[in-house]
């Protein structure tokens, strides 16, 4: 029994929430100067034309604000990157449009994705415990992209664009999936790209409604070359929702600041909807023949890792404040598709949750099963055990940055919201 | 390899993030329960636990001798629970974009539990209130957290010879004003956090 006047025992903070102020903590703190006046020095004068450069600062900031309650470009960022971890039942609608940039103007480099490949537009649901589902719109339309993924489960659904078997089309359910293995969801990657897109400067800030949301409108200007690997074009113009942080809408210029050349929107946002275990599983049309498939992989502890694949894991020691969310490996591992080279000795993990995740995986295999050569640009990793190896790196939008590398016959993937992430996490692989 | 919390220091005065969130999850509890045994509430201590380490970051050049990180952070989390209104103040904006805890529903007896806790906690508080400020800090860092006159001296700021004395004040004061006070020292001090790894 407690005494009278003894304290109660101690609690611990739970895990999760340990977790989300570790993470918060992370982002606020990238926008926190040290605190570097040496007590004692603080002289009268000092602090005058500090106090003069203030005012000069706070009446230049609300005249460019435009409103006292519009957000800075760290709030905004702090926000995104909670959308980024999805905490209630999200659903909406989602579509792209483009039109052609036409040529560059002279001595501009093209942008290497200055048109993404629109996807068809669909409605998405995504769900806090890792469940999705993405269904083209409209809900008849012959032409189909159809994925879901029922966390509880563990097998993925797809229906669309997948061959016929008997001259009827296939409905494929998988299980056993790659945790590195990361779904075409564009509504869940634009917030990752955009971070990505962000990180490196801020943004002008506004505030905008969109389909009656209030929302947060970020304009950020590029340089010709400026960002890695010009993934961006000119210009993104960014809108987020202030409840969620979800992206709303991403307009894309490629080489002219005044002329959009791509716009994804999200629409019909709800938000803690009470959604049903079957809209995680793509309806299988009514002619299509199964196929099951196991991709082979099998959650095993890290350490125990090594008596599957032959190897100790190499696993980074810098994630960005992600935690291991997943791991799995895999003797041998096929994709259900023909023509992919089967990974043989695979280990893959996955940090983090939502889109805002990092995934590194290995495997054995030829040089020449690596995707990027050839469509990537080439460094050299000058840090870790792959020091000194050529790697590739490769952005698109509506998808994460990712970075491949070959050494002593393993094939290394990482992919991270950003280039620049990507690289460091490559650099900070040891093994397992 | 773990680093210790000296290695770790170390990265986080170059501005390492990473190794300040390891400094996190190791010492978090012990400050979270810390602010809590200060305040008597839950909810004010997750909210105080975040600007303690806000703060800590922004003082991220301070040197540190080896494994004082600990007693430190406790040094910053008095601080905080003493100036909670200008501490709040000075990281207003961050404390707006805190998440709220995600929309788990707690079991009945984990939040009753919390509320006698909180209860409980009151009622030793004030207690406590009868003592001078500074003898109720010295108190509940050396008797409640398990500190040594040297950790808190370097948590409060003070020579060595003041935290003996403050804590000596302190509990015949609390022997004084309730005999039976002194229980719980024993009681706790198995629970109390380690002090440095």
């Amino acid at each position: 029994m407690t005494p009278k006047y003894a304290p109660p025992p101690m609690r611990e903070l739970p895990l999760d929430r340990r977790d989300q102020l570790r993470r918060y903590l992370l982002v606020e703190t990238a926008h926190e100067p040290a605190l570097t006046c040496p007590r004692g020095r603080f002289t009268r004068r000092t602090a005058l034309v500090a106090a003069a450069i203030g005012l000069a600062v706070a009446v230049a900031a609300l005249a460019l604000r435009g409103g006292a309650d519009t957000a800075s470009a760290a709030e905004v960022r702090a926000k995104l990157a909670d959308g980024l971890t999805i905490d209630e039942t999200m659903s909406g609608e989602f579509s792209v449009r483009t039109r052609d940039p036409g040529p560059p103007p002279p001595g501009t480099r093209r942008c290497r994705d200055c048109i993404p490949q629109p996807p068809l537009p669909s409605r998405f649901v995504l769900h806090p415990d890792g469940s999705y589902s993405s269904l083209t719109l409209p809900l008849d339309a012959p032409n189909r992209r159809d994925v879901a993924y029922d966390a509880a489960t563990g097998v993925e659904t797809r229906f669309g664009a997948l061959g016929e078997l008997r001259g009827r089309p296939i409905y494929l359910r998988t299980v056993n999936l790659d945790p590195a293995l990361l779904p075409h969801r564009p509504e869940a990657h634009l917030g990752a790209w955009v971070q990505g897109a962000l990180a490196a400067g801020d943004p002008q800030v506004e505030d905008v409604t969109i389909g009656g949301r209030a929302a947060w409108k970020l304009t950020r200007t590029f340089r010709p070359g400026e960002h890695f690997y010009d993934a961006y074009g000119a210009r993104l113009d960014v809108v987020v929702d202030r409840e969620t942080g979800l992206v709303l809408e991403v307009v894309q210029y490629a080489f002219d600041t005044e002329r959009w050349t791509s716009i994804a929107s999200v629409r019909d946002l709800r938000i803690g909807e009470p959604t049903s275990r079957g809209a995680f599983t793509v309806p299988r049309p009514s002619g299509a023949v199964v196929v099951a498939h196991d991709y082979g992989f099998r959650r095993v502890p890290v350490g125990a890792a090594e008596a599957t694949i032959g190897y100790r894991p190499l696993l980074p020691t810098k994630t960005f404040g992600r935690p291991l969310s997943d791991f799995a490996v895999a003797e041998s591992s096929r994709f259900p598709f023909p023509g992919v080279p089967v990974r043989r000795n695979a280990a893959s993990a996955r940090y983090g949750r939502g889109a805002s995740v990092v995934t590194v995986s290995t495997y054995r295999g030829p040089v020449g099963d690596l995707p990027e050569i050839g469509g990537g640009r080439t460094f050299d990793l000058t840090r870790g055990p792959l020091a000194g190896t050529l790697a590739y790196v490769t952005t698109t939008p509506l998808g994460p940055a990712g970075v491949a590398a070959f050494a002593d016959g393993l094939l290394v993937h990482v992919t991270a919201p950003s280039a620049e992430e990507a690289i460091a996490i490559a650099e900070s692989l040891r093994a397992g | 390899m773990e680093l210790d919390d000296a290695a770790l220091w170390r990265r986080v005065r170059l501005g390492d993030a990473e190794a300040f969130g390891v400094l996190f999850e190791r010492h978090a509890n012990a400050i979270y329960n810390y602010c809590f045994r200060r305040i008597g509430e839950w909810a004010t201590a997750e909210d105080l636990l975040s600007v303690v380490f806000l703060e800590a970051w922004r003082r991220r050049e301070k040197e540190l001798p080896p494994d004082k990180v600990l007693p430190w952070l406790y040094g910053i989390a008095t601080n905080v629970v003493r100036n909670q209104r200008r501490a709040r103040g000075r990281h207003a904006a961050a404390l707006r974009r805190l998440p709220k805890p995600r929309a788990e529903p707690e079991p009945a007896e984990s939040a009753d539990d919390r509320m006698d806790d909180e209860r409980q906690m009151k009622r030793v508080l004030a207690l406590l209130a009868e003592l001078p400020r500074r003898e109720q800090e010295v108190f509940a860092l050396c008797a409640w957290f398990g500190l040594s006159y040297d950790d808190a001296a370097v948590a409060l700021q003070i020579p060595i010879g003041t935290v003996r004395s403050r804590l000596s004040r302190a509990r015949a004061r609390l022997r004084e004003l309730e005999p039976g006070f002194g229980h719980e020292e024993e009681h706790h001090r198995e629970h109390a956090p380690k002090v440095a790894e």
